[in-house]
């Protein structure tokens, strides 16, 4: 067998649409999401026990569900209800509600983490609940934020992969779409897999230096 | 309008799919276990490049989609070495590979949090190598990987679920089959999620129970 570069080399733009569009997708989802999250676990903090159990209920289905079914959910299964998207915004959403889901747990599991004594303190010095949360409880929620965010957004753009099987033109779609045009599955293949590989490890080094920074 | 009646007639196809998704599970678990154990041989070894390959091959597995991993093993290895697995062997080598990995982490993790005394404590009864291993280090391995491999295992359930790409008739697929001749997505998909979610959602609980009960397990 013999490895034709030419395949590659001669398709690098749709390779390049594709990363763009990849990129795109997690740039627009994973900020949303994460947004999300927060305001899901805020919400259950504060807002009483019925929207705690709204909160936990959701992130528990989307843990437990795979997230294909759940992008299929969104592209296939909504119009029956009235709610139609293109592939583009399922995809988008489908990422945003998983972020929300597990950014959400990241955040309750820091928020968890802190002695209760930390809380107490500050109201003992007559910090008001938001002042005792932006002074106190952040600085030190983000030692355990920050390793986890960066593993999260790792696994979040290799799921935007999934995001092909609803035609999404990302990068493993467009992949797909070049084997079906040159039949050269080990090559086009073989980049894909380096592409990615090479985006998260790039994504991890920027986590760890951010980590090192703080 | 919501009607399920169409979608419950097919439920056998469900079930099957539920089958052939658990047993690609367990399998690709069990598997995947010998090769966390392989990979953990390898990086426990003096051998330098040996060390380094299964560093290479556990950063390989948690920086590539696991979708792309499937897609190398079921379209790209057959050009590769000139074999062509049907889609289900691909896929269980495929999620066997992947979940390796991510037991070798565990088994690491574990492994480190047995003390070293353990291990001299054993040599100083004079035990046998082989005697060490089985009768003292693995019972208690076994307690501390126990609850995080029933974690893996809820996301390789998960993973079996990409395997309706490479047309694997796992849950998941067969959803999409039911969904194509009833003309009814939303039921159809809709059971799937809910058996998924059931399923998972158990033995994630399962799990949590255990962690309680199970003495010295994280």
């Amino acid at each position: 067998m013999n490895f034709d570069i030419t395949v590659l080399t001669s398709n690098w733009q749709q390779f390049a649409l594709g990363l763009a569009q990849t990129l795109f997708v997690c740039l627009v989802a994973i900020p949303c999401g994460f947004a999300l999250g927060t305001a899901l676990t805020l919400g259950a903090l504060l807002g009483g026990a019925a929207l705690q159990w709204v909160a936990r209920a959701y992130v528990e289905v989307v843990r437990n569900v795979p997230f294909v079914l759940q992008v299929l959910l969104l592209y296939f299964a909504l119009p029956a209800i009235g709610i139609r998207m293109g592939a583009q915004s399922a995809g988008i959403t489908a990422l945003v509600c998983y972020t929300a889901a597990y950014s959400s747990e990241i955040l309750r599991g820091a928020l968890a983490a802190i002695p209760t004594g930390q809380t107490e303190a500050a109201s003992a010095l007559g910090l008001s609940e938001v002042q005792s949360f932006r002074y106190v409880l952040t600085p030190q929620m983000r030692r355990y934020i920050l390793p986890a965010a960066g593993n999260l957004t790792i696994t979040l753009v290799k799921e935007s992969a999934v995001l092909s099987v609803i035609s999404v033109r990302e990068l493993t779609y467009v992949s797909q779409d070049i084997i079906g045009r040159t039949f050269a599955p080990v090559e086009v293949f073989a980049a894909l897999a380096l592409l990615y590989w090479a985006l998260t490890a790039i994504l991890s080094a920027a986590f760890a230096s951010a980590e090192r920074l703080q | 309008m919501i009607q399920f009646s169409s979608t419950f007639a097919e439920l056998d196809q469900f079930l099957s799919g539920a089958t052939t998704t658990l047993c690609v599970a367990f399998l690709s678990a069990l598997i995947g276990l010998g090769v966390g154990f392989g990979l953990l041989l390898l990086r426990t070894s003096r051998w330098v490049p040996l060390q380094r390959l299964a560093r290479m091959y556990l950063s390989f597995v948690r920086g590539t989609p696991l979708l792309v991993q499937i897609f190398l093993i079921y379209y790209a290895l057959p050009g590769l070495a000139g074999i062509d697995l049907p889609p289900l062997g691909a896929g269980v080598i495929a999620l066997s590979l992947n979940s390796g990995a991510f037991a070798s982490e565990i088994l690491r993790g574990g492994l480190s949090a047995i003390p070293r005394t353990q291990f001299d404590a054993a040599q100083a009864l004079g035990l046998s190598r082989l005697d060490e291993w089985f009768r003292v280090i693995l019972p208690q391995l076994a307690r501390l990987v126990l609850p995080p491999m029933l974690n893996e295992l809820v996301l390789l359930v998960q993973g079996t679920a990409l395997l309706s790409v490479i047309s694997v008739v796992d849950l998941t697929r067969a959803a999409q089959n039911v969904m194509n001749t009833t003309y009814r997505p939303f039921e159809a998909l809709t059971v799937a999620a809910l058996i998924y979610f059931i399923g998972l959602f158990a033995l994630g609980h399962g799990t949590r129970v255990l962690r309680r009960k199970l003495p010295g397990a994280r």
